[in-house]
């Protein structure tokens, strides 16, 4: 038996997590670049040199324990901390190369370009039909009510929700259940026409059955827009995501294809998390 | 992974996994220590109580089945954990395969003890011995989840390949010389075989060690022993 060889399959190293970096943006174009992202909050520093690129068309899971930072970082994306004092946002993020922070950019327009569901349905007290037609009127997008109606349903229909409301579209909203409701704010999102859809946690107060119709609605969404979503369930992350990043208090730890964050994670700390261990 | 799991019934869960394994490794290994002392004594009454429990690795395999099962099903393992009931999985199947793979040789031992003894035969227990220390090994390995060791027996699968193509030929000259040695030199051939294939399901338990510890598998070629005249033998389509 040959010692040498057994020591050099032993010591052999398997690529640094750093390597693998360039694979996040392999597959699909990078649709928002991060670099060096730091958040404080007065004095607390949030998060920490964040450094991550979101792939076009793909859904980006960001996962860790709470306070980790995944939803200040899922804010930042598109300007939400804005409307927080003493939120402090250094470093650059950029939407199709365009830094997102510059004086010139219209935060009004940037968010319908980069919509956001809550974790919480939160639909506007008005009719289903308003609900979906507020951002289309407001932004000017539609000139007459047939357009708008073609829009609304256009919208409904791609949050698969169409065909459960088209017959009460004059009810308020919030008489829907709370998945309805949800694919109602998705379809809220998307009337403006958005390039990417930020996700807090979009699932949290739903039932699986409910859950499980986000999560395909998240699958059909991918093939037009470019998701992040933010989630506490990892085996949500596993089912619905393609890149998942790892946070933890304030650092992004680690980020990588979903199938080997989930089955493989290099660094310690995310196997802790992922497996449900203390550490 | 040193720390424990928040919840620590899961903990309990995969110690239990791992010790049926190595309690099922140790009963496969068993199994081929019987076939070779019944054997080497050409004690069929031995040979015939290791064919019977064989049964006891089968239920074995069975328990660990549905183990794993249950454990993918209620704990929906991620990573290291994911691993570890997989190759667990794994390491079962190959067991069991060994443990067939000794049952043979126990069956073959009856009736080869209803004809003289030929010389060829005292090559065997050298095989099986060999087969033995690697399963042994590669059952330390499992326990102490160490791939220096499991890649050691990885690489000594070479050697029982050797072995394996040296006593071919050898009981080929017998087979020539004397035609009446056919019949028990066929029996030792089969023999030969099963041990051969033992080693090359120790070689896959290495393997999944190496991969439940690095999470990638081994992707290098084994080198293999006496390759030319074994193909040649294996494969004789146009002469």
């Amino acid at each position: 038996m040959n010692e040498k060889a057994v020591e050099d399959i032993v010591t052999a190293h398997p690529p640094e997590a750093g390597e693998a970096e360039p694979a996040v943006a392999d597959r699909n174009p990078v649709k928002m670049r991060t670099r060096n992202v730091n958040v404080h909050y007065a004095e607390k520093h949030a998060l920490r040199d964040v450094t991550l690129d979101i792939g076009e068309r793909e859904v980006t899971a960001l996962i860790g324990p709470s306070g980790c930072g995944k939803s200040t970082f899922l804010r930042c994306l598109n300007r939400m901390n804005d409307t927080i004092d003493i939120c402090r946002v250094t470093g650059r993020l950029e939407l199709d190369g365009q830094d997102i922070y510059a004086d010139s950019v219209d935060v009004v327009q940037l968010r319908a370009s980069i919509g956001m569901v809550f974790q919480k349905p939160n639909p506007f007290p008005k009719s289903i039909f308003d609900n979906v037609a507020y951002g289309p009127r407001v932004h000017g997008l539609v000139s007459d009510r047939a357009g708008l109606e073609q829009l609304v349903e256009q919208s409904l229909r791609k949050a698969g929700l169409f065909d459960e409301v088209k017959d009460r579209l004059g009810d308020p909203g919030t008489s829907l259940s709370g998945g309805q409701q949800q694919r109602l704010c998705i379809a809220r999102a998307i009337a403006v026409g958005p390039e990417v859809i930020l996700m807090d946690e979009p699932c949290s107060s739903l039932d699986p059955i409910a859950t499980a119709r986000i999560e395909e609605l998240i699958d059909e969404l991918r093939q037009n827009y470019t998701i992040v979503i933010v989630t506490h369930s990892m085996q949500q992350a596993a089912r619905v995501s393609q890149k998942t990043a790892f946070f933890h208090l304030g650092d992004l730890i680690e980020q990588g294809e979903t199938p080997q964050i989930f089955t493989n994670p290099r660094d310690e700390k995310t196997q802790g998390y992922i497996t449900g261990r203390f550490g | 992974m040193a720390s424990e799991h928040i919840v620590s019934a899961f903990d309990q869960e995969l110690n239990e996994l791992k010790n049926k394994v190595s309690e099922m490794g140790g009963l496969a290994e068993a199994q081929l220590v019987d076939a070779l002392e019944a054997m080497q004594r050409r004690d069929t009454d031995l040979a015939a109580r290791t064919v019977e429990s064989d049964r006891l690795v089968d239920e074995m395999e069975h328990e660990i089945d549905a183990f794993v099962v249950q454990l993918l099903a209620l704990r929906q393992p991620m990573a290291s954990d994911l691993r570890e009931i997989i190759v667990a999985l794994k390491i079962a199947t190959d067991l069991e395969r060994i443990a067939d793979y000794a049952t043979n040789v126990a069956k073959r031992t009856v009736t080869l003890a209803l004809h003289p003894q030929v010389r060829p035969a005292h090559a065997i227990p050298r095989m099986v011995r060999l087969a033995l220390s690697m399963i042994n090994e590669v059952l330390d390995a499992y326990s102490d989840r160490d791939t220096r060791k499991a890649i050691a027996v990885w690489r000594r699968d070479e050697e029982l390949d050797e072995m394996y193509v040296s006593l071919f030929r050898e009981l080929l000259t017998y087979m020539m010389e004397d035609a009446r040695s056919i019949s028990s030199c066929t029996h030792l051939l089969f023999i030969a075989k099963n041990v051969e294939r033992v080693g090359d399901h120790a070689t896959n338990i290495a393997e999944s060690i190496y991969y439940l510890v690095e999470g990638r598998p081994l992707l290098l070629s084994r080198p293999k022993g006496g390759d030319e005249e074994y193909d040649q033998v294996e494969a004789p389509t146009s002469e």
